[in-house]
């Protein structure tokens, strides 16, 4: 069994240990030394208790106290970060008593920074009276102090003035500057008091600058902490701050803590915290929290997520608007929050746009606020809520009429005011253009005239102003103004094909205002100047009118010479389109209508060619319009007859849509019907289009709800079918995407049972052909009602024949039965 | 870099030569006979900045489809700078970190 070996005990240990026999104080000296260099304080100090007691020291020299003190300094510093200050100012104390002349050894530093941390006045008090430790403190707060909240509450200095007023100042600016509250005014007093010559200026200097960097005063923050001493503590929060600012990586571990505690993330918290202030009724803090939540740069790159943030954001924001909303009508700063949860949602608002406008009014260029102007003007004019009227009465309908009408004009005040807007920062044609659409549309064209006025004064060397001005005045007959701006035109765009036809227009109004005034001289002469060019309308027109102010001259005036001219022109429609139009105006003394001219329109081929040649005139005086147009009568299957191109027939069906899509001219849908035959038999590449419209005229008189036997109403139906299958087949041989969407289009307003791509699966060569034959066929298609009434008719005699070959069949057995009786 | 100024190779504060020029440059080296993709794409990207006006709205409203450009983003984004303030207790416990 061995023996354990005691562990020796190093003769250090305990206080009340002496030295053991042969250990010097040069040794203990040396190891002293050692053990604070290595801040090995324990062991420091009790080789600093063991130097004291040890025999050979005595007397105690300088260097021997010097470095005791240095123990026991050590041991201060510990037990002072430990946070145990009342053991340190203990220790201080007792040793100061039992060895008061240690007390001229310890540092100034550790002194200082002892009283401030134990609110003990030991050394801090002589700062008023003795200048020597004055300055020692004064180098000691500008180069070391951390915590100004000790020399703030440090009791030993007098309160009203000096270095703790300016600590007490400072600290409560900080407070200032830290809070939501817009009051500086203790900050204001810190500004006042810390001057620069003041120990503790470099920390009013930390204060100014981070209340720049909270206001986003980038520039001023900066130029602030650079200004703080490079051997101030604070300068590593400075400098932190100035990273950001510059948008650098943090490079210090204090630069990072301070990145992340200002843009703090943890948005779950942060949104119970609201929820908890606002139920609080603590506004305004809650105000804060959402102000500063928005501008979280963690969220940049993650668009979807922040959509979603900026969503919850926004919602509470909103909360706050409807319980405070007083509030937000003071703060111009309110309105950044929701600009930012606003554009991270893609919205596209008015509001958001009127945000943009009055927050960074400084920074877009007068462009881009004409262009947000002219974007705010749109979404203004969207479709407004009254979408659905309701027929549940004739009183309803029209309140609710009315309704329209005033919101569609709300919509419009509201809109010019942005394109007046526009218009003001930097004129657009875009802006003119849409301004002058919708208060036409809206208002209608006197107020319209005003806009292009505005226009033209913007841009007088646009024409497009100028001849939609001139149009207007003429359909106002407004002649005079309207010659005044055809000068206008005439001077910068003379040659212009549509200022000529203009100033053919123009002529013939003239002419007609000197006609209804009885001056037909004077209207001779204005006749005079119009000539043909290239719309073929004017020569009827020049013609037609010289032949009435013929007849109304009198004197030597040929009617018949005349009259020939008219009919070997071959517009007998134009020619009763201008004496309907005349006869509007009240001209008196009209001639009748030429029975020459009547019986040219007989002809299918020349009414068919000059109604076509009417339909494109686009004068805004002489355009068909389907208030006033109406056709003079024509013969018989007079659509089906003529000769004219297809593409002659399809544009004719498209004015006849665009003039009474409703039907209310009993006309109309025979006119189609007839048109839609000629087309199909041609059989062409408009094939298409004549038989989608005949699938729809079939459709249209289905939902008329006339009692139909249920056979002739599924050969219909089936009919219509195969037209609409058929047409949607041709469009997409053609490889023409958008005559096939056309037709698709077209069909889905039908009370079609099947999908058209569906029925065009079932479309052939052979079908389309048989199709042809039977929509296209020559005999009696005056109307489709008309076809009704012939298959009815066809009908009722099949059965009765059926029935009559029933009966003989009867007759016949009952005979055959008598018989064999 | 936004798209249509990728397509003409020009930066994005080309004034109004350099755009036209770029154009032409491109459309000669990509004819449509030869190259009719990428030709599409060199007249869609020019229509969308062949003048001030135009630049100036893909700025502000972006691509077409799109409700808002790199103006506003950078604008907004920018912002006012409002910081999370984090207190003065928090302050002092950074500096006595930093002196560490």
């Amino acid at each position: 069994m061995g023996s354990r070996k005691r562990k020796k005990r190093h003769y250090y240990r305990g206080a009340e240990r002496r030295a053991p026999a042969g250990c010097t104080s040069s040794e203990i000296i040396r190891d002293l030394e050692a053990a604070i260099q290595k801040r090995r304080v324990r062991k420091a100090v009790g080789l600093a208790k063991l130097l004291r007691k040890s025999p050979g020291i005595e007397p105690v020299s300088a260097e021997i106290t010097e470095i005791i003190v240095k123990a026991y300094e050590l041991r201060l510093l510990q037990l002072l970060e430990s946070g145990l200050k009342k053991e340190a100012d203990s220790v201080f104390v007792a040793l100061s008593q039992s060895h008061p002349e240690y007390r001229d050894y310890f540092s100034t530093d550790l002194l200082i920074r002892k009283d401030l941390e134990t609110n003990s006045a030991h050394i801090l008090p002589l700062y008023e009276t003795v200048p020597e430790k004055a300055r020692l403190i004064d180098d000691y707060i500008k180069t070391r102090l951390t915590q100004i909240s000790d020399l703030a509450g440090y009791t030993h200095l007098p309160g009203e003035r000096g270095l703790r007023k300016e600590a007490e100042l400072i600290l409560l600016a900080w407070e200032e500057v830290e809070s939501t509250d817009q009051n500086r005014d203790v900050y204001k007093g810190m500004l006042k008091t810390v001057g620069r010559h003041s120990p503790l200026v470099n920390w009013r200097l930390f204060i100014q600058g981070l209340n720049a960097f909270y206001d986003g005063k980038d520039m001023e923050a900066k130029e602030i902490f650079e200004r703080i001493s490079r051997d101030s503590p604070i300068i590593d929060l400075a400098a932190a701050l100035v990273e950001m600012i510059e948008g650098k990586e943090p490079c210090s571990h204090v630069g990072r803590q301070v990145a992340v505690k200002i843009s703090k993330p943890s948005l779950y918290d942060e949104l119970e915290e609201i929820d908890d202030l606002i139920a609080g009724k603590k506004y305004k803090k809650a105000e804060k929290r959402i102000s500063d939540l928005l501008f979280q740069p963690i969220w940049k790159q993650k668009s979807g997520l922040q959509r979603e943030i900026a969503g919850s954001i926004l919602s509470k924001y909103l909360d706050l608007e409807i319980l405070i909303p007083e509030r937000f009508d003071s703060l111009p700063d309110r309105h950044f929050p929701l600009l930012q949860a606003e554009f991270a949602m893609g919205l596209d608002s008015c509001e958001q746009w009127d945000r943009v406008l009055y927050l960074y009014d400084d920074d877009l260029t007068p462009l881009e606020k004409a262009l947000i102007n002219n974007r705010l003007a749109e979404l203004a004019l969207k479709t407004n809520p009254f979408d659905e009227l309701s027929f549940a009465n004739i009183f309803n309908f029209f309140r609710s009429q009315a309704g329209i009408e005033q919101e569609k004009e709300e919509r419009l005040m509201e809109a010019s005011e942005y394109l007046q807007e526009s218009a003001d920062l930097y004129p657009l044609r875009e802006t003119f253009s849409l301004w002058y659409e919708k208060t036409f549309e809206i208002r209608g064209a006197r107020h319209a005239e005003k806009i292009l006025e505005s226009w033209h004064a913007a841009f007088p060397e646009d024409a497009e102003p100028l001849v939609k001005l001139v149009n207007s005045y003429r359909e106002r007959k407004v002649y005079r103004k309207a010659i005044k701006a055809f000068r206008t035109l005439d001077g910068i765009a003379a040659g212009n094909p549509e200022v000529e036809a203009i100033r053919i227009y123009l002529y013939s109004d003239d002419a007609i205002s000197y006609m209804c005034k009885g001056k037909p001289a004077k209207a001779e002469e204005q006749l005079a100047f119009i000539t043909a060019g290239r719309d073929v309308f004017c020569s009827a027109l020049a013609a037609t009118l010289m032949w009435v102010n013929g007849q109304m001259k009198g004197g030597n005036f040929n009617p018949a010479k005349h009259e020939s001219e008219l009919l070997a022109l071959e517009q007998p429609l134009s020619v009763y389109h201008v004496l309907q139009r005349l006869r509007e105006i009240r001209l008196d003394g009209l001639p009748s209508i030429p029975q020459d001219i009547k019986q040219q329109w007989q002809d299918p081929d020349v009414y068919v060619n000059n109604l076509h040649i009417l339909a494109q005139v686009s004068d805004p005086v002489w355009e068909i319009h389907e208030t006033y147009f109406t056709l003079p009568d024509y013969c018989h299957n007079c659509f089906y007859r003529a000769k004219a191109d297809s593409s002659i027939l399809r544009r004719l069906m498209e004015l006849f849509i665009k003039r009474d899509d409703d039907f209310d001219f009993p006309e109309t849908p025979d006119i189609l019907w007839q048109l839609s035959a000629n087309g199909i038999k041609r059989n062409d590449s408009n094939l298409f289009f004549f038989l989608a419209y005949r699938g729809a005229l079939i459709d249209s008189f289905m939902s008329e709800e006339v009692p139909l036997p249920k056979y002739i109403a599924q050969l219909l139906t089936d009919r219509g079918d195969e037209c609409f299958g058929t047409a949607y087949w041709l469009a997409e041989k053609r490889g023409s995407l958008n005559d096939a969407a056309w037709v698709e289009s077209l069909a889905e307003e039908t009370v079609l049972e099947n999908d058209v791509k569906e029925l065009a699966a079932l479309a052939t060569e052979e079908k389309k052909q048989r199709l042809v034959e039977i929509e296209g066929a020559a005999y009696g298609k005056k109307s489709l009602k008309d076809e009704v009434t012939r298959m009815r008719r066809r009908s009722a005699k099949k059965t009765k024949r059926a029935t009559r070959r029933a009966i003989d069949r009867e007759q016949q057995e009952l005979y055959e039965q008598l018989e064999l009786i | 870099m936004l798209y249509p100024y990728e397509i003409l190779g020009i930066s994005e504060n080309a004034d109004q030569n350099t755009v036209r020029k770029a154009y032409l440059e491109k459309i000669r080296r990509h004819t449509p006979e030869d190259s009719p993709e990428m030709f599409g794409k060199i007249a869609d990207a020019y229509a969308l900045v062949k003048d001030e006006t135009s630049r100036a709205k893909l700025r502000v409203f972006g691509l077409p489809g799109k409700k808002t450009g790199v103006r506003l983003r950078d604008l907004v984004l920018k912002g006012k700078k409002t910081r999370q303030r984090i207190g003065v207790t928090a302050w002092l416990d950074l500096l006595r970190e930093s002196q560490k």
